[in-house]
């Protein structure tokens, strides 16, 4: 966890050892929480509204967690399913806009991609084309310089498992982004 | 020589897979499909990096209060909620006894309760769902029935549902029983707590209600008349 990431909690209304240490770990995963939430949505407000949301559940459920070590993990999965939510709703609604405004999306050329900001959007298209255990792998990667075996400690997965998706997720993005670079040099 | 058939590998190995033998020999002798190669490995950095720049993201400042606030207000909703449940559970359980014991099968000495006086009969099981609230004291025995003497009693309400200041409740008397209503209600006011017998026992266990006498009747004689049709009576003749 980056060290310099400011705590996002305070002192909870009542102060027992349960909420000490509750408000300790929240501490401690919240802004990874944010983050995940932020590679889904990458809206800085829904991110924090989904983080918010996130740690009233983890609250709640809070006691009847049986491993208190992985609330880190259950944290993050839970604002990770929380974002994934709050994503379709607003693709529900948006595709209805879309279909109100009757416009065509533009397609993708090399210019685009090559134009920073409409390049980072197409990565971000195309790790949301991947399917969701792909994708999680490749955005708690990308978190912290997370290696593989936090990432599997994340997701209670195995090292390898964690490891041949995410050489899957990349070979995905690397075929849907590759005509960047390619197209040209073949022989 | 098409290297289009290393295409896939050349993916696999960009992306952090194994790079098979097969393609290593090709890399040493095909200089296009080398710079392919570092042309993937260019895409995946770019993407790399435009991943870990957008996710190394602080949460605004302000984030803090309100993941304060919203939790803070969960558990004050959490805590407001157990005295809540706690009086719900208990008017849910008193609602469930009252419907258990006076909805269905509640008895009828039970009924006038509800009305001040309370008769304590023993009533058979069959007739007991079809007693009448107008007749809570039966006069007359039943034969072959368990029959205990018909006592009036009257139970002290709830001080809490009834004031003091209130005014008797109104009893419904069988005809003919009002004298001896009155009676046993004087004898309550002269001598509280002390309950006398309202009625007389006609009857008890120990001696109980004659059968009614048999009534006699005569067989009388009777001739079945001939039927033709009976193969019985046609062997017959």
């Amino acid at each position: 966890m980056n060290e310099a990431a400011a705590p996002l909690t305070g002192r909870l209304v009542s102060d027992t050892p349960l909420d000490r240490e509750f408000e300790e770990r929240l501490t401690e995963a919240s802004t990874l929480a944010f983050r995940v939430a932020y590679g889904v949505l990458r809206q800085r407000e829904d991110a924090e509204d989904v983080a918010q949301e996130a740690a009233v559940r983890a609250y709640r459920g809070f006691t009847s967690l049986r491993n208190r070590d992985q609330f880190r993990s259950w944290l993050v999965r839970i604002a990770w399913r929380l974002a994934l939510d709050r994503r379709k709703s607003e693709r529900r609604r948006g595709v209805r806009e879309l279909k109100a405004s009757t416009t065509s999306p533009v397609p993708p050329n090399a210019e685009e991609l090559a134009a920073g900001r409409q390049a980072e959007q197409r990565v971000w298209e195309a790790v949301d084309d991947l399917p969701e255990k792909l994708r999680i792998v490749v955005v708690l990667s990308a978190i912290e310089g997370h290696g593989m075996r936090e990432v599997a400690a994340l997701l209670g997965l195995a090292e390898g498992t964690v490891k041949s998706r995410l050489h899957e997720a990349r070979r995905r993005l690397l075929e849907r982004l590759q005509c960047v670079v390619t197209g040209t040099n073949r022989t | 020589m098409r290297c289009d058939r290393y295409e896939q590998d050349l993916n696999a190995g960009a992306a952090g897979g194994a790079i098979t033998p097969d393609l290593e020999a090709h890399l040493e002798v095909c200089a296009a499909c080398r710079g392919r190669r570092a042309e993937k490995q260019a895409v995946l950095g770019h993407i790399d990096q435009v991943l870990t720049s957008h996710l190394d993201v602080e949460p605004s400042p302000a984030l803090r209060s309100r993941v304060i606030s919203r939790v803070a207000q969960a558990e004050g909703k959490r805590r407001r909620l157990a005295p809540w449940a706690a009086a719900a559970a208990l008017a849910a359980g008193l609602g469930i006894a009252l419907l258990a014991g006076g909805g269905v099968g509640r008895h009828p000495s039970d009924i006038s309760f509800e009305r001040g006086i309370a008769t304590g009969p023993t009533v058979p099981a069959g007739g007991a769902l079809k007693a009448e609230r107008a007749t809570p004291i039966p006069t007359v025995p039943t034969a072959g029935a368990a029959v205990t003497p018909h006592v009036v009693r009257r139970r002290s309400p709830p001080t809490a549902a009834r004031p003091a200041a209130a005014p008797e409740p109104e009893v419904l008397v069988p005809p003919g029983q009002e004298e001896a209503l009155r009676r046993f209600v004087a004898g309550l006011r002269a001598e509280p707590g002390t309950a006398r017998p309202l009625l007389r026992a006609t009857a008890t266990v120990d001696s109980p209600v004659p059968p009614p006498p048999l009534i006699h009747i005569p067989v009388l004689a009777s001739e079945p008349l001939s039927d033709p049709a009976d193969p019985l009576e046609r062997s017959k003749s």
